[in-house]
């Protein structure tokens, strides 16, 4: 049974720590998840913005379509709770991340070849395309982080690498339009391997920057 | 203090939820309503985890201060049992505690209110039995690998439905059944020596697959 004194404690407590309210919260984050967003796609148009080089229009639009629709999916599979409110377990967000991952690739490796473009590219090895995924993620994954600082205690690891992995796949869907290149070691050094660097990011960070601090419990008590 | 509970209500508890929802919105009035629907049910669970009664106390003082900081992020509808179970556990995990602890019910005061009440009406042979047997449950419990224990506290001990105890540990719902069958034929096993799932008649405790673990708490 509950103590009346644990009670008032908890109450006191309680009283005295800020917290934001939902719309207070909602808020915060649909202005950072903005700036986030315009920072990084003012880093990708300064970086050259959509490309066409010598690939045809149709061509441009139709890998951007198919990065789009699985990015996207891959996005609602990481970033959607449970019926409980929970986020879903690692290997939900593992899945979700290599499924859509692969899916893209194939989609543009395989146009690539049917416009017969996906030819070895030697002098374009992926590092500029790196550059570009990670920059732009990068600013997308410090928006989410910021935006959700401190109001995730139960799996903040897990949220930090949900992140990192939906701002890779953000990035490189923005570097879809970027890239000319369809050779797919080019592809997974420059657009597969941002996403993998972001996720652990994510996970690295979220865990300290999401969460309520982990040693809080040890050092309250006697 | 002796332990006690029964088994809890299953998660999707319409007061609980319908506090926190008003509370994530800023009615800070709700705060108290929903301490007293979700408060019992933390202090159960932690108390299965840690004998100390400031360190039970502080973890429970913790969650709902750790649910009060992420009240924003309540998502309507959704089940503020479930995530106050997740945050007291991770609590009780960053203080070591991930089992279940030793039950200690031979150790319990006999001068406390409830256990001399029960004492004056009570056949204290037959107290004594049940005591022993609880302690035998509870030191087969802890024997089980913890995912097990986990699986079976939720689905039999706190009423959750399988697919929200798999939610609950972010395990599949195939690994949730499993690990509740195994952990229940474990639990058979070590009681009465019986491998097998054979029925047994219900004024034993062989049916644990089955029901509730009524007093362990």
């Amino acid at each position: 049974m509950a103590s009346p004194d644990l009670k008032s404690r908890v109450l006191a407590s309680v009283a005295a720590i800020p917290a934001p309210t939902r719309g207070e919260l909602l808020r915060r984050q649909a202005w950072l998840i903005a700036a986030g967003i315009a920072g990084a796609l003012s880093v990708f148009w300064m970086a050259g913005g959509v490309r066409v080089t010598a690939r045809p229009p149709s061509l441009v639009a139709w890998t951007g379509l198919g990065t789009a629709c699985f990015t996207g999916a891959g996005m609602w599979f990481l970033f959607r709770r449970g019926r409980t409110g929970l986020r879903r377990g690692w290997a939900s967000v593992l899945v979700a991340t290599i499924v859509s991952t692969v899916a893209f690739v194939l989609w543009r490796h395989g146009l690539g070849d049917l416009y017969q473009l996906a030819g070895p590219w030697p002098d374009r090895t992926g590092y500029r395309c790196f550059a570009v995924s990670v920059a732009t993620g990068g600013i997308l994954l410090g928006a989410a982080l910021l935006a959700w600082r401190r109001v995730d205690p139960v799996t903040p690891r897990l949220t930090g690498a949900a992140f990192g992995a939906g701002a890779g796949l953000a990035s490189a869907l923005l570097v879809d339009l970027w890239c000319p290149v369809f050779y797919v070691p080019h592809l997974l050094l420059g657009h597969v391997l941002p996403i993998a660097v972001l996720a652990t990011a994510g996970a690295a960070i979220g865990a300290g920057a999401l969460g309520a601090g982990r040693r809080a419990a040890r050092a309250r008590t006697p | 203090m002796p332990l006690h509970v029964g088994r809890g209500q299953p998660p999707g508890d319409t007061a609980a939820n319908e506090a926190m929802t008003r509370y994530a919105d800023g009615d800070a009035s709700a705060f108290p309503v929903l301490y007293d629907q979700v408060a019992p049910r933390i202090i159960g669970l932690v108390r299965r985890r840690i004998r100390d009664p400031s360190r039970i106390d502080d973890v429970v003082q913790q969650t709902f201060e750790r649910i009060h900081r992420a009240r924003g992020t309540f998502i309507r509808g959704s089940d503020v049992l479930s995530w106050a179970f997740k945050i007291a556990r991770n609590l009780c995990l960053d203080l070591g505690a991930q089992g279940w602890r030793e039950h200690v019910a031979e150790n319990d005061d006999e001068t406390a209110p409830l256990a001399q009440a029960v004492a004056e009406i009570v056949d204290p042979e037959r107290t004594a039995i049940a005591r022993e047997r609880v302690g035998q449950l509870v030191h087969a419990f802890r024997r089980l690998p913890v995912h097990q224990q986990l699986a079976l506290e939720l689905v039999r001990v706190e009423g959750f439905t399988m697919a929200d105890a798999a939610e609950n540990l972010g395990v599949t719902l195939a690994s949730i059944k499993m690990s509740v069958f195994r952990g229940a034929a474990a639990l058979r096993a070590t009681l009465f020596g019986d491998p097998g799932p054979r029925p047994r008649p219900r004024d034993t405790l062989s049916h644990l697959d089955k029901e509730p673990l009524h007093g362990v708490t």
